[in-house]
């Protein structure tokens, strides 16, 4: 396996950031050719500047990046032979794959935020920082530049992170991402493919083991299911747009997310009333784990700060020992969204299906004293794959929307699915509990499928 | 979200066919190697293969070339083709050999992208399906199926005439007896 | 233990030049959601398609088949004289493409033209292989209420637990 070319591959892909604040702008390329010539030579002039996977020396206080939409491709009058190349999903964007991903009703495409509709992002310029004021700054000078560049700047969505890395429902996120092999941060347990332990992992180093569960290793998983150009689970390189966009790519997944704080809090108080479980647990056991991070299966009863804190136990679990969910639930969100040794076959059947997350939380804290609160708050959503169809959208429409892989039925999962109609969790117990949630406490509020180039690629934009 | 309906037609030379019709038989005889482990995967709703030696003629046709001997493939499954694809290559590449090792042109069952690719040419559309429960899956149906029979004991039981807390304690006992089942 | 359903898989010669004929009568006369199928009671799962079989290399491709396929009730031979009777119009359109197809108004000559051009199958995979369709449906049906049920019980008295068990049981 080649190793991985870091200074090609844009940043906070294969590691994130870690940066407190960020701005999303979204642009598009204006009609005409001239705009166009001038806009594909503005992004391949960003191939310096952009920040990429490279090691830092010392931690830059602000890191940008850029990615590309298929009708910002069109607009900047790539070659059709190049357009052609690129996989059907990515083509015909997200608000074409509503019906998929279960997009409908308040969450439907033409519902969208005004500035990420269908056909208003062509490029994506994401800077994050240190500082939400000269994030703002710096921003507002990359949308001059992009004007007098061939584009027409659209909004800006803000997003910055709650303390302890929470989102707004409360729970800490965004720690449990798969371990990728060749990236050294990335050898900790819980975070690759769940697979047997045997005597000779000991000499492999993309294989981990468990500290929890002696019979459980972790192993690393392919890079190609991440980035372009490289060997993925399947043993070859995954399918790929052409020359000079064929390396060191991968596609995005770009989604505002609002986050209905008071609904989802409504709810737990009645179904605390209904099931009998303390609020607290409820909570605990619709998403999997405690708010401070610690997993129901390691702790089922209370949390564990220590364990939640502590990133090489946290995400060491699976849940082949729980399979009626009386520690975890069936249909827990984390569960949902990764199954690691849940469904047949162990782990096999998951691999295929991973998400690098890179997301951010916007709007502010959730005061239920406010009496303006707009309830504008949420999660701008954003994940990673080298493959939109088989790793997001199967997550979200077979393992999210559906409860069906874990022998729930069609119930999603109200936190982070579509609930197309009365959706009953299934809490495991003696005897089990139930609650029926008749509508998704998450909305989407608009997005785009996007393609992260390569540095060499995004370069050659200016050539091609 | 209905089943999907799936039709692959695949030419085997005649050695090969013999060897198929051996693996059926053995099939039979061994649930546990073939047929359990694919019921297991519990997203097909039925799957038949069928070899057909001969095409039937049309007579107002002369000589015609014969098509070759075919593999014909029938299946309805719950979810996406990439899942249903993924499942028989990671799940149970052996069983998938078995049957189409000697077909001609098939890549092998250890990868997902040859077969799908294999899969995708050897497909054929399907004019018209019908599913009678186009929303049930195969696992909603055995769930289902397993819950009857298993309420029909707990009925069985209460019948006898119970007090309030006797059926409470009972219908509780069922319930997380079946919980894996609602 | 006789298994609850059975499959027919039917594959015959579609006249020559009249295979788009056969898809258009298939777009017309089995539309997706009025399925003659339906008509016959017992079907589980059915499909209708016009298909060209594999060509040797570099030669000229065969004619082309009608395939219909059906997991049915058992007893098949009854499913079939079922199909005959409530579809007999669809059929007609479509099989009629088909060589020595001799209509559905006779019975037994329709059953000995689908007992000719059937094919063995040769080995099934079946989900629920134990079911009938009736069985099938009154289990999903049942399914949803003890969920129902299980949900609205939940924080009931025993006394009220038990009174509503048999309210739902007697309705």
């Amino acid at each position: 396996m080649s190793a991985l070319e870091a200074d090609d591959i844009q940043g906070n892909i294969l590691r994130g950031y870690n940066f407190p604040c960020a701005r999303y702008l979204v642009a598009r390329v204006r009609g005409d050719a001239a705009s166009a010539e001038a806009a594909r030579r503005w992004l391949a002039a960003q191939a310096d500047p952009v920040t990429s996977e490279a090691e830092w020396s010392e931690k830059p206080r602000l890191a940008g990046n850029v990615a590309l939409s298929y009708k910002g491709l069109e607009a900047l009058r790539l070659p059709g032979w190049l357009l052609a190349s690129f996989p059907d999903d990515f083509r015909a964007g997200m608000a074409a794959r509503a019906d998929r991903i279960g997009d409908a009703g308040d969450g439907a495409p033409a519902a969208w935020d005004e500035g990420l509709r269908e056909g208003d992002i062509h490029v994506l310029v994401t800077l994050q920082g240190e500082n939400g004021d000269a994030l703002g700054r710096t921003t507002e000078r990359v949308r001059r530049d992009m004007a007098a560049n061939g584009f027409a700047p659209g909004i800006v969505q803000e997003a910055a992170k709650l303390g302890d890395d929470r989102e707004h429902f409360g729970f800490t996120d965004g720690f449990g991402q798969p371990a990728v092999a060749g990236v050294a941060r990335h050898a900790i347990p819980g975070q690759g493919v769940p697979i047997r332990r045997r005597p000779w992992h000991r000499r492999r180093p993309d294989i981990v083991p468990s500290a929890t569960d002696g019979r459980l290793a972790w192993r690393a998983l392919r890079p190609g299911e991440f980035v372009l150009g490289y060997d993925d689970e399947d043993g070859g390189p995954p399918p790929a747009p052409a020359a000079p966009l064929h390396r060191n790519g991968s596609f995005m997944v770009w989604r505002k997310l609002r986050q209905d704080v008071a609904g989802f809090r409504a709810w737990l108080a009645e179904a605390a009333g209904s099931t009998g479980y303390d609020e607290g647990l409820l909570a605990a056991k619709v998403i999997g784990r405690w708010p401070d991070g610690s997993p129901l299966i390691l702790r089922p009863r209370y949390g564990d700060r220590v364990l939640g804190n502590d990133v090489g136990r946290v995400n060491d679990f699976g849940y082949r020992d729980d399979p009626e969910g009386l520690a975890c639930p069936r249909g827990a969100h984390i569960r949902r969204a990764n199954p690691r040794d849940a469904l047949h076959a162990g782990g096999r059947l998951t691999a295929r299906h991973r998400i690098l997350r890179r997301g951010m939380p916007y709007g502010a804290p959730y005061d239920p004293g406010d009496a303006d609160d707009t309830g504008d708050r949420g999660l701008v959503f954003v994940a990673l794959q080298a493959s939109i169809e088989r790793q997001f959208e199967i997550v979200q429409a077979r393992w999210l929307n559906d409860g069906d892989a874990f022998g729930l039925g069609r119930t999603a999962d109200p936190v982070a699915g579509a609930v197309a109609c009365p959706a009953r969790q299934a809490f495991g117990d003696h005897p089990p509990r139930y609650a029926t949630a008749l509508r998704s406490f998450v909305t989407p509020r608009g997005g785009e499928y996007l393609f992260v180039p390569g540095i060499t690629g995004l370069r050659a934009l200016a050539t091609l | 979200m209905a089943p999907t309906p799936l039709t692959v037609l695949t030419p085997v030379p005649r050695w090969w066919s013999v060897w198929v019709r051996f693996t059926w038989v053995f099939s039979v005889l061994a649930r546990g190697l073939v047929q359990r482990p694919l019921r297991n995967l519990s997203f097909i709703h039925f799957a038949h293969w069928s070899l057909i030696h001969r095409w039937p003629p049309d007579p107002a046709v002369g000589r015609e070339r014969a098509a070759p001997r075919t593999l014909m493939f029938l299946t309805t499954f719950d979810g996406s083709s990439i899942q249903y694809i993924d499942a028989f290559v990671r799940v149970v590449p052996t069983q998938i050999e078995a049957l189409y090792a000697g077909a001609r042109g098939f890549p092998g069952s250890r990868r997902f992208r040859p077969v799908a690719r294999y899969i995708s040419d050897h497909m054929h559309p399907v004019d018209h399906a019908y599913a009678a429960h186009p929303e049930a899956t195969t696992t909603a149906i055995a769930q289902a199926l397993e819950l009857r029979d298993r309420f029909a004991a707990f009925e069985r039981r209460v019948a006898r005439g119970s007090g309030n807390e006797r059926f409470a304690r009972e219908w509780e006992r069922f319930l997380t007896e079946v919980q894996d089942l609602v | 233990m006789a298994a609850a359903t059975e499959a027919l898989v039917l594959l015959a010669r579609v006249r020559a030049g009249e295979a788009d004929a056969a898809r258009q009568a298939i777009k017309a006369h089995w539309p997706a959601d009025r399925s003659p199928f339906a008509a016959a009671g017992g079907t589980h799962l059915a499909r209708l398609q016009v298909l060209t079989p594999p060509a040797r290399s570099r030669r000229r491709a065969p004619g082309e088949h009608l395939l219909l396929a059906a997991d049915v009730d058992a007893p098949l031979d009854a499913w079939i004289e079922r199909l005959r009777t409530a579809a007999a119009g669809p059929l007609d359109a479509v099989l009629g493409h088909c060589a020595f197809y001799p209509g559905a108004a006779e019975p037994a000559a329709f059953a000995r033209w689908v007992a000719a051009n059937r094919l063995t199958v040769g080995f099934s995979v079946v989900g629920s292989p134990g079911a009938t369709l009736a069985e099938v449906g009154a289990a999903l049906d049942l399914r949803a209420e003890i969920g129902a049920f299980a949900e609205a019980g939940q924080r009931m008295t025993p006394s009220a637990l038990h009174a509503a068990w048999r309210a739902w049981r007697s309705a």
